[in-house]
């Protein structure tokens, strides 16, 4: 593949100019290029499934810079991705087919861990088990917070609004952050906040420095490339609790998630937590159906009686809680409390830990991520389970709701219609509480190698995006085939946020090498064949 | 060529490789690996990145008593429900894989393992984890039999 408006020639002239910036082994072409696909693409095999012509892996930041003058020189369509793990959202395929994806990996470095001021600077090929066993290994008191799984980047999660499990604000990884460096794309070097201050030394504790906050326009976006990022770590607890609050009825869920959200906005309750339905989540079977099918989804009694027959609860989530092991009980007590007003809410007390954990105990902990310990375990849970047929990968589908009960039920009731009139069986459809103040409905659409099972998932998805979007439920991500779509329900005042992005866009980066396409953002000459204002 | 395709061209590199192939009929050909003389310090290297990079998918199943703790591994649980118990689903167990196995399921995937890219695992680490999983029964310690 040669990037669109390049001849070979030009093509092969500029990879010279890359290997004699990196080295022959590493540029990428023919084969291994292959590996650069997303391996999760919900269009594997058909024409549109986004595609590289190259690679390269820069091991400095001198070497991006100089990347990125060769790009612009050549016209040459540059993805930057950093460890490339990011899938279910498109992994480490560019947007833009025939882009050079720019591999950041090589540039793993752990360059500072400070214990007394909690907080760690890397560059973005670390991942998130480097970070983690640089601290295990030498007996800080600090946490990292991981996604799940935690093969990922800190700084390619934070970049793309990315979130983990401990509490908050450690979770919300770009809200944890604190300071950047970034490669523009004519080449020059900025660091945000305190880091223009060239004898900074507080650029990992005071993220504004002074004048306009810069550090968001570059997450989901396409306008720098982040080559290091300062992230606050959570200061080793001395203990962890857990315990799950259960309620029986279907409306149940408008007051348990009042006093929820009571208990979180005041701090009292400030872990991730999921909310789930045993009668929503569970398996359907022809009553399910005939249930959700009617005109409003189904009225509570309906649903409770549909419970009560099948022997279930309506909602529960499980809390944890950290700190100092008096003050975590008195929370737990104070919890209960409060979920007593709630007729029928029963409490069972889960898992409670002493820190630090021994080697031997860790490997007994099945939820690591909540102690923030990197996993793979969440694979497990997405194999096929007896009786499904395989799949090679998932989508997420993630709308943020507002937080209460109104809004999950309406969601659920919404949400699991559009996916059993197109025939979809999602992974899950769990609510969970990821970022401040709101929730994220997650449904996990599964993905194949077969074409036709593919068209009829993306047309599902496509058609939540949509429905999400008309009843005021954005998504907060998505996968790189439907960031145009999501990006165009962004539309108030004729999508002038967009539109802004775009005059960002033509401003930082006039020849639109970097990562066209990403979230939506085109660059001038790309731009007329995008369907901004068109329906997704 | 589709990457799909290489898949004979592969398990037959194998055979010529490493292995000694033996004809059971016209369509199937089990390869019998031979133990390969590989340098201890290329499997102690191997043993090293396997742990780092493929042990925490395909490790030994360490649950406690307790339902529900204790690590899943997503590579194990699928190999043994492939295989149903009539081959080890911890890779480490398996005496039967060949290097040139190893190294197509890295560089394809299969099911939802994902591929890894060169930058992720050099072929020089990925050499080392080959020639670790399919050492000699006599380099293995007594817990790996």
């Amino acid at each position: 593949m040669i990037p669109p408006g390049l001849t070979a020639s030009v093509f092969s002239q500029a990879l010279a100019e890359l290997r004699r910036i990196v080295g022959d082994e590493w540029v990428f072409t023919g084969e291994d290029v292959e590996l650069y696909r997303d391996a999760y693409s919900p269009l594997w095999g058909e024409p549109d499934e986004r595609l590289a012509s190259a690679a390269v892996a820069p091991e400095r930041v001198e070497q991006v810079q100089r990347i990125v003058r060769v790009a612009n020189a050549y016209r040459l369509p540059l993805y930057t991705i950093s460890t490339g793990r990011n899938l279910a959202y498109g992994g480490s395929a560019p947007v833009y087919s025939g882009s050079v994806v720019l591999d950041l990996k090589r540039m793993n470095r752990i360059l500072e861990v400070s214990e007394p001021n909690a907080y760690a600077l890397v560059e973005p090929g670390v991942s998130y088990f480097d970070l983690y066993r640089y601290i295990r290994e030498r007996g800080l008191k600090l946490w990292i917070d991981t996604p799940d799984p935690g093969w990922g980047s800190p700084v390619g999660n934070a970049l793309d609004h990315g979130a983990g499990y401990t509490p908050l604000p450690f979770r919300d990884h770009l809200d944890a952050h604190c300071g950047m460096e970034v490669v523009l794309a004519d080449g020059e070097i900025v660091r945000t906040g305190m880091g223009a201050l060239p004898t900074a030394r507080t650029w990992q504790q005071f993220r504004y420095g002074i004048g306009p906050f810069m550090d968001g326009i570059f997450s989901q976006s396409n306008f720098g490339i982040v080559t290091k990022m300062g992230f606050w770590l959570y200061p080793q607890p001395e203990a962890f609790r857990a315990g799950t609050v259960k309620a029986v009825k279907h409306d149940d869920i408008i007051p348990f998630v009042e006093i929820l959200a009571s208990l979180m906005y005041s701090g009292t309750v400030n872990c991730h937590l999921g909310i789930s339905s045993p009668v929503f989540n569970g398996p359907a079977d022809a009553a399910f159906d005939a249930l959700i099918a009617t005109l409003d989804g189904g009225s509570a009694a309906e649903w409770d009686r549909y419970a009560a027959a099948h022997g279930k609860h309506f909602w529960e989530t499980e809390l944890h809680f950290y700190g100092p092991a008096k003050v975590i009980e008195a929370q737990w007590s104070h919890v209960q409390e409060r979920f007593a007003a709630i007729p029928g809410i029963a409490f069972a007390d889960g898992v409670s830990y002493r820190f630090p954990l021994t080697d031997e105990q860790i490997s007994r902990v099945g939820d690591r991520v909540s102690l923030g310990i990197p996993s793979l375990g969440i694979y497990a849970g997405l194999l096929p389970q007896r009786g499904e047929p395989p799949s090679t990968g998932h989508m997420d589908f993630s709308p943020v709701l507002p937080m209460t009960g109104k809004a999950i039920l309406e969601a659920h009731k919404v949400f699991t219609r559009t996916l059993r009139e197109g025939d979809i069986e999602p992974k899950y459809g769990i609510v969970q509480s990821f970022h401040w103040r709101s929730f994220i409905l997650f449904y996990g659409f599964p993905v194949t190698h077969d074409v036709e099972t593919n068209k009829k998932i993306r047309a599902t998805y496509q058609k939540m995006i949509r429905v999400a979007a008309d009843h005021g439920w954005g998504v907060y991500r998505t996968h790189a085939a439907f960031m145009d779509s999501a990006v165009s329900t962004y539309s108030y005042n004729d999508h002038a946020l967009h539109r802004l992005h775009e005059r960002l866009k033509d401003a930082l980066d006039p020849n639109g090498i970097l990562a066209a396409g990403r979230y939506g953002i085109w660059p001038r000459h790309l731009r007329q064949d995008k369907p901004r204002r068109g329906q997704p | 060529m589709t990457r799909t395709g290489w898949i004979g061209l592969v398990v037959l590199a194998a055979a010529a490789s490493c292995c000694e192939a033996r004809q059971v009929s016209s369509s199937w050909t089990i390869f019998e690996p031979q133990a390969p003389n590989a340098a201890p310090a290329l499997i102690r290297r191997g043993e090293i990145a396997y742990e780092e990079r493929c042990d925490l998918c395909h490790g030994r199943v360490t649950r406690s008593a307790t339902p529900g703790f204790g690590v899943r591994m997503a590579g194990t649980e699928a190999l043994q429900a492939k295989y149903g118990g009539h081959k080890p689903a911890a890779l480490e167990d398996r005496t039967d894989l060949t290097p040139e196995l190893v190294k197509y399921y890295v560089r394809h995937g299969a099911g939802i393992m994902p591929f890894l890219r060169k930058t992720e695992l050099s072929d020089a680490d990925l050499d080392a984890i080959a020639a670790y999983l399919c050492r000699s029964r006599s380099s293995r310690k007594p817990s790996q039999e």
